[in-house]
């Protein structure tokens, strides 16, 4: 087999045989009873359901995907807005490491899911509160990241650029960050994960629609077939924006 | 000789086994009936909530001990849960509210009674400033219920979807001819509704628990709706596992009877239901609750005993909740097909035949 098809090959064969396994534990040898894990058949029945009828959440798995959608990446855009600035900042200029470092490292550790009272309170139960819980998660993943990228530029790169008479910034924007760029990407795509993961704590502050909400609500109403529907489309939804963001690392990152 | 002395070593391991093997016999059936003596263990899903106070009474009243089976309670924050526990069998019997209508068409839990023969404290409210409230009683029929089709109509109402306040909020709308479509049900976690709504968010708040909402109108927030208020009953029920019910029957009879000498207890003395109540909840962990709140708790509801046990049809109250869900297309039909099925009235009727019988 030829080298460019040996992984995808591989990764189909896997996925078949996790289905294969799946379908023989709950539909031949009933291992597990219904309503605990449904067979892979009824998972698509349902979920080829779920795209038109809007019961028992109140809507259609694209309004819940679109609704999940608006929630993460509003989250996740200002996430890296802040977290891109503050995590270089961080890494050039000792004094800004020395103020906000220990605040940092002291917010870091606290999961999202921690904040949904003080959000609730202080940013209502909208959008805003649900991006914030999802903030966290990237800005955290982003400064980390920017700022081991920029500590890590190459001492020589950073002489040379000295000796041909280049000031602080301009070392900066022309040597620290073009060379930190894969580590950059790194945290972009981490942070995603970690904007994705956010999702159904980010939900659970309220919500009227997304996948995290529709997940929620399947399991207030017995449906394990639309728990699986939900996660399955947070998974896919998952690697597919992964999958695009590489593109993007591929075209924009030299020497990649 | 050598064959004289093979036969008698022969003879001695041939008289050993037949040794062991009669210790064994006589060890297993000592074990056998030292097992048969002891008392079913009876796993109990509980909730720290009002339907589940009886279970104190058969803990202190040590009632589990006469009726011949053990307790032991498991306590859940609320009927979603629980329903889950219930099928993963981590319960046997169970006292539960709305969750029941996943635990018995789901799981084929048996509903064998109903927990409360009056009850209230499910609440809708708002703010004091709010149109809702100013827009006064309208509906003749129930005189309590306030507000207008005009004021309700683009309201954000905060509620949980799959329990009591889904419930209430459907049909308090419903009353003024509105649909979920004419406003804005939010999904928030029971207990945080509580706090999003006293820091200004949305216009209408579902609380199912008396003590968030004894809180709200002690603040000053007001009662637009309730279950009671809309003329609709609120029961909580008794549940057992479809494997304990089949297994186990004479244990469900057993534990119905505790069960009922408890609740007869509860009924007939004002005073022990409060301080029983307040035991319950104190030493499962609640803190949101106040000597005065607890009292007028207790003066709202009363339990089901023996002597009332047949004055309601069992199974009521929950067929009406899986039925409107049903009606509301948010439950599938043959959920209710399921719910009519599971209802099993005979283990009351056994319990309280032997209870007349012991009397």
């Amino acid at each position: 087999m030829k080298g460019q098809f040996k992984y995808p090959a591989i990764s189909i064969l896997s996925i078949s045989a996790f289905i294969l396994i799946w379908y023989l534990v709950t539909a031949v040898f009933n291992l597990f009873p219904v309503t605990m894990l449904p067979n892979p058949l009824t998972i698509v029945q349902s979920f080829i359901n779920k795209l038109f009828s809007t019961v028992p959440d109140g809507g259609t798995l694209f309004e819940h995907i679109w609704a999940s959608l608006t929630v993460a990446l509003t989250g996740y855009i200002v996430g890296i807005l802040v977290g891109l600035p503050i995590g270089i900042a961080m890494a050039w200029f000792k004094r800004i490491d020395y103020i906000i470092r220990p605040v940092f490292d002291f917010l870091r550790t606290i999961p999202g899911i921690a904040w949904i009272p003080i959000f609730t309170v202080g940013l209502g139960i909208g959008l805003t509160a649900k991006a914030a819980i999802i903030f966290i998660g990237v800005f955290v993943g982003t400064v980390v990241n920017v700022y081991t990228g920029i500590k890590q530029t190459n001492e020589v790169h950073v002489w040379v650029a000295k000796i041909f008479g280049a000031n602080s910034f301009e070392i900066l924007w022309s040597v620290a960050i073009p060379s930190a760029l894969p580590y950059i990407f790194t945290g972009l795509r981490v942070s995603f994960g970690m904007a994705w993961l956010g999702l159904i704590a980010a939900e659970l502050i309220a919500a009227e629609r997304g996948l995290g909400y529709m997940i929620q609500v399947a399991r207030n109403f017995g449906r394990p077939d639309l728990v699986i529907v939900g996660m399955i489309t947070i998974g896919g939804i998952g690697a597919l924006l992964t999958i695009g963001l590489e593109m993007l690392e591929k075209k924009v990152v030299k020497g990649n | 000789m050598e064959s004289l002395m093979k036969k008698g070593r022969m003879k001695r391991w041939v008289l050993l086994l037949i040794f062991m093997m009669a210790m064994t016999v006589f060890v297993g059936g000592l074990n056998y009936t030292i097992a048969a003596a002891k008392p079913t263990k009876i796993r109990v899903g509980a909730m720290a909530y009002y339907l589940s106070v009886p279970l104190q009474v058969i803990k202190d009243e040590k009632l589990d001990e006469k009726y011949g089976f053990e307790l032991e309670v498991i306590n859940f924050p609320s009927g979603g849960p629980m329903a889950e526990a219930l099928g993963a069998g981590q319960w046997d019997i169970g006292t539960i509210g709305a969750g029941g209508m996943i635990a018995v068409p789901t799981y084929n839990a048996k509903l064998i009674a109903d927990v409360e023969f009056v009850m209230d404290g499910a609440w809708i409210m708002v703010r004091p400033d709010s149109d809702i409230a100013k827009a006064g009683s309208h509906l003749p029929k129930y005189p309590e219920v306030i507000g207008s089709k005009a004021t309700l109509k683009g309201k954000t109402i905060l509620g949980t979807i799959g329990n009591i306040s889904h419930y209430m909020a459907l049909d308090y709308i419903k009353l003024f001819g509105l649909g979920m479509k004419d406003v804005k049900f939010v999904h928030m976690e029971t207990s945080q509704i509580y706090t999003a709504f006293i820091a200004g968010n949305g216009d209408v708040a579902c609380i199912g628990s008396p003590a968030a909402g004894q809180k709200l109108r002690d603040q000053g927030y007001k009662i637009v709706g309730g279950l009671k208020q809309q003329g609709k009953s609120q029961q909580d029920a008794i549940l057992v596992s479809d494997k304990f019910y089949t297994h186990n029957y004479k244990d469900c009879v057993d534990f119905m009877k505790a069960w009922y000498r408890a609740t007869d207890k509860l009924n007939a003395n004002p005073e022990y239901e409060v301080e029983m109540t307040k035991k319950f909840y104190k030493l499962n962990g609640r803190t949101d609750f106040t000597d005065a709140g607890v009292r007028e708790e207790c003066s709202w509801n009363s339990y089901i005993d023996s002597k009332n046990a047949f004055e309601k049809k069992t199974g009521v109250w929950m067929t009406g909740l899986v039925k409107f869900m049903v009606d509301n297309k948010t439950m599938d039909k043959k959920v209710l097909d399921a719910m009519h099925t599971n209802i099993k009235l005979d283990v009351v009727k056994d319990a309280i035949k032997q209870l007349k019988a012991e009397k």
